[in-house]
C-alpha cells in the first residue's frame, strides 16, 4: 500500500492542473458573463434542430 | 406593406370588454390594428410595434416571438426613429477615438449599451446582426450588463448605420463609457472567483483525504498513513488560509479597529484557530484534524457572498446614466450662414448657437435667440406642466422643448450645468456603501462574545476536570459547531433570493439592506407629480351642451361626442401636452384624423384652429376660443348653463380647454394631472401599517393640499412649493424620529432619496436613479410599490426564520459540544446541515402574485 505515497501527489497534480486551467480561464475573462451563454446555449440547440429538419 | 383594417367595436361587445396585449411590447392595446401575416392575426399598440413585427418577419426572424420570455419585463414599444441623423455623431472622430477600438485582425470594435434587452429572444436577435447587416463580423451580447459588443469592417459599414438598424428593431443604443470603472470592478470579481476556485480545490481534496482519516478513527489506520494524509491536508489548506480567507480577515480587523465584533471575527478565528490547532494535533501524532472543515467553511461562505454581490451588480448596470437623459448630438448653427451641422454634445462651447427641435432635450444652458415654445422642466422641478418661453428666456440643460423649434445661445456647456454636475457627482459613487448595519451584523457582536466566552469557560472547566485532550476536543467542537455559517448566511441568502425575485418583477435594488429596513418604515414621503400622479395631463372632466358635466368613468364613452371628435382631429398633430391628453381620451376605434380641416394652424400659447365646411373651429384657451370671428372680441353671449359649467370646472383646479365653433363654446375640458389608479388603496394600506405619510412637492401649495386631501393626507403633511434642498431637510428631520422612506423621481429628487433611509425611485432612468436611490421601480408604480413592501416583509420573515434555525442549531450543538457528546468530527458534519436548512428556508420566499400575461393570439 506504500504506493499511495506516490499516488496521492499524482492525484493532487491532476487537481493542480485543473486549478491552473480555472485560473487561466478566469484571467481571460471567460467567467465575466455567466448568463448570456446559458441562454445562448438553448438557442443554438433549437437552431440545429431546425437546420437538421430542413436538410 | 401594412394593410390596416379597423375593427368595429359595435359589432362585438365581447371584444370591447377584453383588453388585449400588444404582440410586440405587451402593453395594453386600446385600439386594434391588424397586421396581415400568414394565418396570424395579432394586435399591436402602435405603429412602432407593428413596424418592428413586419421588419422581423420580412427578414425571416419571426422566431423572435416564439423565443421570447413571457414572464420577463415588458418590452418598451419601439419609438419611431426621429430621423436618419440621430446617430450621426457616432461617425464623429472625437467619438471614434473614445469609443471605438481596433482589433488585431483589422476590424473595429465598438461596445454599446443597448436598452431593451430583456430575454433570450433579444440575445438571439442581436447576435444575428452579422447575418442582417453587411460588414458586421461578430455580435456578442452580455446579458447581465446589457452590453452589445460588435466587431465590424470599417470599410463596409459605419456605427451610425448599425445603430440605426438596431433602433428599427426597437432597441435604443448608447455608447458604453467608463472603461476604467469596468476594469476595477471586473478585477475584483475575478479575484473573488479565484479565491473560490482555490477554496474549492482545497476543500475537495482535503475531504477526500479526510474520508480515509475518519475511517481510520473507526477501524484503525497505520500511523505513517495518518500523518501523511494529515500533513498533506495541512499543505492543501495553506492556500485557503493565506489567500482565499483574506476577505474575512480584512472584515474582522476592520471591525476590531472600530471596536465592533464583526461577523467575520469568529469566522477568522475558526479558520486560523482550526488550522493551528490541527497542526498541533498532527505534531502530537493524533489524527483529529479539521483542515477539511475550514476549507469547506471558507468555500461556502465565499460562494454565499459572491451570489449576493452578483445580485447587486445586476441592478446597477454599467450603462451610462447620462445617455438616458440627454441626446448626444446637437445641431449647431453657424451664426453667419445659418448652416446647421450635427455635432457631439461635448463639442458645444459657451457662445455657440444651437437649434433645438421640438421634442428634443437641451444639452446646455442657454438663452433663446429665436422662436417661442413650451418647455417641460420636469427633470429639474418634477413638474411636467408646459411653461411658455420666448426670446430672451434662460433655459437649463435637461429641459425638454415641447412644441416649437427654438434657437439657443449657449451660456454654459453641459459639464458646467447643474444637471451635468449632479450627474458627475452621482456617477462618482459606484455602488453606494451601505450605511445600514444589517441585523445579523449586530447580532454577530453578541454571538461572537458569547462563543468566545463559552469556549474559554469550557476549556478551563474541561481541562480541570477531564484533562487537556478532552478540553481541546470540546473547545474545538464548540468553535466548529457554533459555526457562523448559518448565522452568516441567514441574511445574505434571504436578501439575495428576495432581490432576485424582485428583479424579475421589475424592481431593481442598489442596496440589499433596503429590504431589511422597509418593514420598519415609520415615515413615508411621496413626491407629487409623477409619483402620486401620472405626471401627465389627462382629461379629468368635461362639459358639452347635451351632456352637461361628465367625469370619472363616464369619460370613457365621451370620446364619441361630436365636439370631441373635432377636438381630436384638430389636435392630431400638435405636440402640446394638452393635445396628448385630448387624444388619449379616445378609447374607441374611430380614426384620429377623421375630420379634415382646412388652414389648420397652431397658435403658440393659445391653441389650434381649423376650418371645416366654412366654419371656424378652435381648441385652446377659453378666451381665445370664444373670440368672435370677425371682430376678435370675446363672445358676449353668456349662456347661463355654460357659465355655470365654466365656474364648476374651474373650481376643480385643472387647466381649462375650450372647443369652439365660430366663437361659441361647444365643449369645455378640464385637464389635470390625475392620481394613479390604486394609489389611494395603497396609501390606506400604508396607514394600516402605522406609517405616517406625507407629500413633498415643488408644486403650488394649493394644488398639493387638494391632492393631499383627496388622498387622505393629514393637513400638515402636504408640503408644497418646496425646493429640493428643503425636501431634504424635511426628510432629515423625520429621520430622527424613525425610519424614513422617500418615493420620488430619480433625478430631481436625488437629494431627498439619498438622505432617506430607503429611497424608492420611479423615473429618471434606472442607472441614474440607482446612484441616489436604493430601489428603482421599472414597472407599474402602484403595483411595484406593493410588491416591494410585500417582498421586504417576506425577506425579513425569512431572515428571522433563518436566525431562529441557526440559534436552535447553535445552542443545541454548543450544549452537546460542551458536554462532550459530540466530537469535532461530528460537529464538522453538522455544520453544512445547518447551512442547508438556512438555504432551503430562504428559497421558500414566495414571489408576490406572479402573473401570466396573455399575448393576445387569436
Amino acid at each position: 500500500m506504500e504506493i499511495v505515497f506516490v499516488l496521492l501527489p499524482l492525484a493532487l497534480l491532476l487537481s493542480g492542473a485543473a486549478l491552473w486551467g480555472f485560473i487561466w480561464s478566469v484571467r481571460r475573462g471567460q467567467f465575466d458573463d455567466l448568463e448570456t451563454p446559458a441562454r445562448r446555449m438553448l438557442l443554438d440547440e433549437l437552431e440545429q434542430e431546425k437546420s437538421e429538419k430542413t436538410s | 406593406m401594412l394593410s390596416e383594417q379597423h375593427s368595429h367595436n359595435s359589432s362585438d361587445a365581447a371584444t370591447r370588454e377584453r383588453r388585449s396585449k400588444c404582440l410586440h411590447c405587451g402593453l395594453d392595446v386600446p385600439e386594434k390594428r391588424r397586421a396581415q401575416s400568414d394565418q396570424l392575426v395579432a394586435d399591436f399598440c402602435c405603429n412602432g410595434c407593428s413596424l418592428v413585427y413586419q421588419t422581423l418577419q420580412g427578414l425571416g426572424l419571426g422566431r423572435f416571438y416564439a423565443l421570447r420570455d413571457d414572464d420577463d419585463l415588458p418590452q418598451r414599444p419601439a419609438e419611431v426613429p426621429s430621423g436618419p441623423s440621430r446617430y450621426s455623431y457616432f461617425n464623429d472622430p472625437t467619438f471614434a477615438d473614445r469609443y471605438i477600438s481596433h482589433l488585431p485582425n483589422g476590424n473595429s470594435q465598438v461596445r454599446w449599451v443597448v436598452e431593451g434587452i430583456h430575454c433570450s429572444a433579444c440575445i438571439w436577435l442581436l447576435e444575428k446582426l452579422p447575418e442582417i447587416a453587411p460588414g458586421v463580423q461578430d455580435a456578442r451580447v452580455h446579458f447581465g450588463s446589457n452590453v452589445l459588443e460588435l466587431s465590424f469592417d470599417e470599410t463596409k459599414t459605419h456605427p451610425a448605420e448599425l445603430a440605426q438598424q438596431l433602433e428599427k428593431f426597437g432597441y435604443r443604443v448608447f455608447p458604453c463609457d467608463a472603461d476604467a470603472q469596468i476594469g476595477e470592478r471586473r478585477k475584483a470579481e475575478r479575484l473573488s472567483l479565484l479565491r473560490i476556485g482555490v477554496a474549492a480545490v482545497s476543500a475537495g481534496n482535503t475531504m477526500m483525504l479526510s474520508v480515509s482519516l475518519y475511517q481510520g478513527i473507526f477501524s484503525g489506520i497505520e500511523q505513517k498513513y495518518a500523518s501523511y494524509f494529515g500533513w498533506l491536508s495541512a499543505l492543501l489548506a495553506l492556500p485557503v488560509l493565506l489567500f482565499s480567507a483574506q476577505p474575512f480577515y480584512r472584515g474582522a480587523l476592520a471591525g476590531l479597529r472600530v471596536g465592533v465584533a464583526h461577523i467575520d471575527l469568529p469566522i477568522s478565528i475558526g479558520i486560523v484557530g482550526g488550522f493551528f490547532a490541527s497542526i498541533a494535533m498532527l505534531a502530537l501524532g493524533r489524527a483529529d484534524v479539521y483542515f477539511d472543515s475550514l476549507c469547506m467553511l471558507t468555500f461556502l461562505l465565499l460562494v454565499g457572498r459572491w451570489f449576493q454581490e452578483k445580485g447587486l451588480r445586476r441592478a446597477t448596470h454599467q450603462d451610462d446614466a447620462l445617455a438616458q437623459l440627454i441626446p448626444f448630438s446637437v445641431e449647431r448653427v453657424e451664426p453667419t450662414t445659418g448652416e446647421r451641422e450635427l455635432v457631439y454634445y461635448e463639442q458645444i462651447k459657451s457662445g455657440d448657437l444651437v437649434r433645438i427641435p421640438a421634442g428634443e432635450t437641451l444639452v446646455a444652458d442657454g438663452t433663446i435667440t429665436q422662436g417661442a415654445s413650451h418647455i417641460d422642466r420636469s427633470v429639474i422641478t418634477g413638474e411636467s406642466r408646459p411653461i411658455r418661453v420666448s426670446i430672451g428666456d434662460f433655459l437649463d440643460a435637461g429641459v425638454r422643448n415641447l412644441t416649437n423649434d427654438i434657437q439657443l445661445k449657449v451660456q454654459r456647456p453641459f459639464s458646467q450645468t447643474s444637471l451635468g454636475k449632479l450627474l458627475e457627482e452621482l456617477r462618482a459613487v459606484d455602488i453606494r456603501a451601505s450605511k445600514i448595519v444589517s441585523i445579523t451584523d449586530r447580532l454577530s457582536g453578541y454571538f461572537v462574545s458569547a462563543v468566545l466566552a463559552l469556549s474559554g469557560i469550557t476549556g478551563i472547566w474541561a481541562f480541570s476536570l477531564y484533562g487537556f485532550e478532552s478540553a481541546l476536543d470540546r473547545v474545538l467542537a464548540l468553535l466548529i459547531v457554533s459555526c457562523p455559517c448559518a448565522l452568516g448566511l441567514s441574511a445574505p441568502i434571504a436578501l439575495s433570493v428576495g432581490m432576485n425575485r424582485l428583479r424579475r418583477r421589475g424592481i431593481l435594488l442598489s442596496s440589499v439592506h433596503a429590504l431589511e429596513l422597509l418593514p420598519k418604515a415609520k415615515y413615508i414621503f411621496f413626491d407629487k407629480t409623477g409619483t402620486l400622479t401620472h405626471g401627465q395631463l389627462a382629461v379629468s372632466a368635461l362639459w358639452t351642451e347635451q351632456t352637461g358635466i361628465i367625469e370619472g368613468v363616464a369619460l370613457e364613452c365621451a370620446s364619441d361626442l361630436e365636439p370631441l371628435r373635432y377636438a381630436r382631429s384638430l389636435e392630431a398633430q400638435s405636440r402640446h401636452p394638452a393635445a396628448a391628453a385630448i387624444r388619449s381620451l379616445s378609447k374607441s376605434t374611430s380614426d384620429f384624423s377623421s375630420i379634415h380641416f382646412d388652414d389648420l394652424q397652431e397658435v403658440p400659447g393659445q391653441g389650434v384652429e381649423g376650418f371645416h365646411q366654412g366654419h371656424r373651429y378652435r381648441v385652446g384657451r377659453l378666451s381665445w376660443a370664444t373670440e368672435l370671428v370677425a371682430s376678435g372680441a370675446a363672445n358676449p353671449r353668456s349662456d347661463l348653463r355654460q357659465t355655470q359649467a365654466f365656474e364648476e370646472l374651474r373650481g376643480r383646479g385643472g387647466s381649462l380647454i375650450c372647443v369652439s365653433l365660430d366663437g361659441m363654446a361647444i365643449a369645455l375640458l378640464s385637464l389635470a394631472d390625475t392620481v394613479r389608479d390604486g394609489m389611494g388603496a395603497f396609501l390606506d394600506d400604508c396607514r394600516q401599517r402605522k406609517c405616517t405619510l406625507g407629500i413633498l412637492s415643488g408644486d403650488d401649495q394649493l394644488v398639493v393640499s387638494r391632492i393631499g386631501a383627496q388622498l387622505g393626507f393629514p393637513e400638515g403633511e402636504s408640503h408644497g412649493g418646496l425646493l429640493p434642498e428643503e425636501k431634504r431637510m424635511l426628510v432629515r428631520a423625520a429621520k430622527e424620529k424613525g425610519v424614513v422612506v422617500m418615493v420620488g423621481d430619480g433625478i430631481n429628487d436625488a437629494l431627498s432619496l439619498r438622505e432617506a433611509d430607503v429611497g424608492i425611485a420611479l423615473h429618471g432612468g434606472a442607472a441614474a436613479s440607482l446612484r441616489a436611490a436604493d430601489v428603482y421601480i421599472a414597472q407599474n408604480v402602484v403595483q411595484g410599490l406593493r410588491e416591494v413592501f410585500a417582498g421586504s416583509d417576506a425577506v425579513v420573515r425569512a431572515i428571522r426564520r433563518n436566525l431562529w434555525l441557526s440559534v436552535l442549531y447553535n445552542s443545541g450543538g454548543a450544549m452537546a459540544a460542551m458536554a462532550g457528546w459530540i466530537n469535532p468530527l461530528v460537529a464538522a458534519i453538522l455544520m453544512p446541515l445547518s447551512s442547508l436548512s438556512v438555504i432551503l428556508s430562504s428559497l421558500s420566499i414566495r414571489e408576490y402574485s406572479p402573473r401570466k400575461r396573455n399575448v393576445g393570439w387569436r
